[in-house]
């Protein structure tokens, strides 16, 4: 074989990365009891000061206040700080009623000067605690989600081991009444955080603090300058690589439960994982220097945080190569083409069983609801193409003449893995055009969220290469939430 | 009360203790799913 041959297949195979990373890191979230370093609980809890960025949340924020009143916490150890960026809303009589309902509990922080971002809304609540000095740990959550009664005990009694910084929580879809979105966004969650976080625990390395929720210890804070970045889309990243790299480790409590409302159109979806991507490229290119510099920057700088990474990053990079290259075989070497191609979807079957069934296990309340979702999370078309290919040696190309239906065919699922980016996008398209609104489930599930989540990465790579502004679009939220078990 | 009482420790610790069950429970059902996706692997080897 020739090297350009070579070459090719490797390109195919580029399209085996994202989901071998997957299986990876499921692989090590099953042997997560065997982690170092397990957390017990104390009767001494740290002193929490919760910073609440918002922005005209007056809708989630009663709620939000209530629910932290009742954790299982010690209370004269919490105090929350409603971070006020200048809202035009009903905040302000809200805070002012919250503040003598819960007196000493409740904080107002007014921004008159607002529209920064959320950043710079949590830098003021920052600012402020640091010259109270009350505080031994700060906790920074979102204005609408729904803390469990343990969740804060389960998560701050990992700062009874020192080398501790900070500690994450397991944020759940909670949107009620939920829609096909929340469900595949619900599934979504059980493999990036139950499964993922389980595997960068075990690892030792995390690549992010849930923005929703976030536990750092004031050593950790102050060591990272007491603010957190502004300069990109990923604040959160931002904060778990800083952390990391001052020594101290991130940990994620799976069973620390946090609920959140999430969006419930195309649209809105794309809007904020765009934001997500377009921070995680600025990460990738602010920390450039830790990538592959096991020494320097200790286990973020390993390969295996490498690959979990990259495999999410680049995963439009990989799907397009992998297309290009089997056209490209296609054309040189059908029978060639043939082969690599039923290898590849081989590894796409045996990790598609393997990831989804574990998934289930993972979270078995979740599956019960998104089962369906799950087993769809690929789309209908890759699923089928994945089930033909496992049960039949694909086409043998040497028996089909050019130009067929078959050969068309053939063509066309060679390129799927490119091309159902398109598809999901088109879906987006469908639903902006809002004629035939009931067709936009329906599609999604025929085109797969996966590569819905494979072209909104995308998007923000071009959203990003075109130097767009820098805003913070913020994710509309009604209060439609509340925990489903 | 600035620190957890005897109930609420019980509480809390007993949870822990479901936790320790859950995640051994996942260690088991990760390894039978381990099995049951290499016997599908090795079937249809077997099958050609």
């Amino acid at each position: 074989m020739r090297v350009l041959e070579w070459i090719l297949i490797a390109m195919v195979l580029a399209g085996s990365v994202p989901p071998l990373s997957g299986v990876y890191q499921f692989v090590l979230a099953t042997l997560h009891r065997f982690r170092r370093g397990r957390a017990v609980i104390g009767r001494d809890q740290p002193r929490v000061a919760i910073v609440v960025p918002a922005w005209n949340e007056a809708a989630v924020l009663e709620r939000t206040i209530d629910r932290l009143f009742r954790l299982d916490y010690p209370p004269e150890r919490v105090r929350v700080y409603i971070v006020d960026d200048a809202s035009t809303d009903d905040t302000p009589e809200l805070l002012a009623r919250k503040a003598d309902q819960y007196p000493g509990f409740v904080h107002h922080l007014r921004r008159e000067k607002g529209g920064e971002g959320k950043a710079h809304t949590i830098n003021h609540g920052l600012r402020e605690i640091q010259a109270e000095g009350w505080y031994e740990a700060v906790m920074i959550i979102d204005a609408d989600v729904i803390f469990t009664e343990a969740s804060l005990l389960r998560m701050s009694r990992h700062f009874d081991r020192p080398e501790v910084g900070a500690v994450t929580a397991y944020i759940k879809e909670g949107s009620r009444p939920e829609n096909f979105l929340n469900r595949f966004v619900a599934f979504e969650y059980v493999t990036a955080q139950a499964a993922a976080r389980r595997a960068q625990n075990v690892l030792g390395v995390h690549a992010c603090l849930a923005g929703g929720a976030q536990l750092v210890r004031r050593e950790s804070l102050e060591a990272i300058g007491g603010q957190i970045d502004t300069t990109t889309l990923a604040e959160d990243t931002v904060t778990t690589f800083n952390i990391q790299l001052t020594g101290k480790q991130v940990v994620f409590e799976p069973h620390a439960i946090v609920w959140a409302e999430e969006p419930r159109a195309v649209g809105a979806l794309w809007k904020q994982r765009l934001r997500w991507g377009r921070g995680n490229v600025q990460v990738t290119r602010h920390f450039a220097r830790v990538w592959f510099h096991r020494g320097s920057a200790g286990r973020l700088g390993g390969l295996s945080f490498a690959l979990i990474w990259f495999a999410v990053t680049l995963m439009p990079i990989f799907m397009i190569a992998s297309s290009t290259g089997l056209v490209a075989l296609y054309l040189i070497d059908r029978s060639l083409s043939s082969t690599v191609f039923g290898a590849l979807w081989a590894i796409n079957l045996v990790s598609y069983v393997f990831i989804t069934l574990s998934s289930f296990s993972m979270d078995p309340t979740t599956a019960k609801r998104t089962w369906r979702e799950g087993i769809a999370f690929p789309g209908l078309i890759s699923l089928t193409i994945i089930l033909y290919a496992a049960i039949s040696p694909f086409v043998n190309l040497d028996n089909v003449a050019t130009g067929t239906t078959l050969d068309v065919i053939v063509l066309f699922v060679y390129v799927w893995l490119s091309a159902s980016m398109l598809g999901a996008w088109l879906v987006k398209r469908l639903e902006d055009w809002g004629k035939v609104p009931w067709l936009v489930a329906p599609a999604l599930y025929v085109v797969g969220y996966g590569p819905l989540l494979c072209a909104m990465t995308a998007a923000a790579y071009i959203k990003q290469l075109r130097g767009a502004e820098m805003k913070w679009d913020k994710t509309e939220k009604t209060g439609a939430v509340g925990e489903l078990v | 009360v600035n620190y957890l009482d005897d109930l609420q420790l019980e509480r809390v610790q007993s949870k822990i203790a479901e936790e320790d069950r859950f995640e051994a429970r996942l260690f088991w059902r990760g390894v039978m799913i381990a099995l049951f996706v290499a016997a599908l692997i090795v079937l249809r080897l077997t099958l050609g």
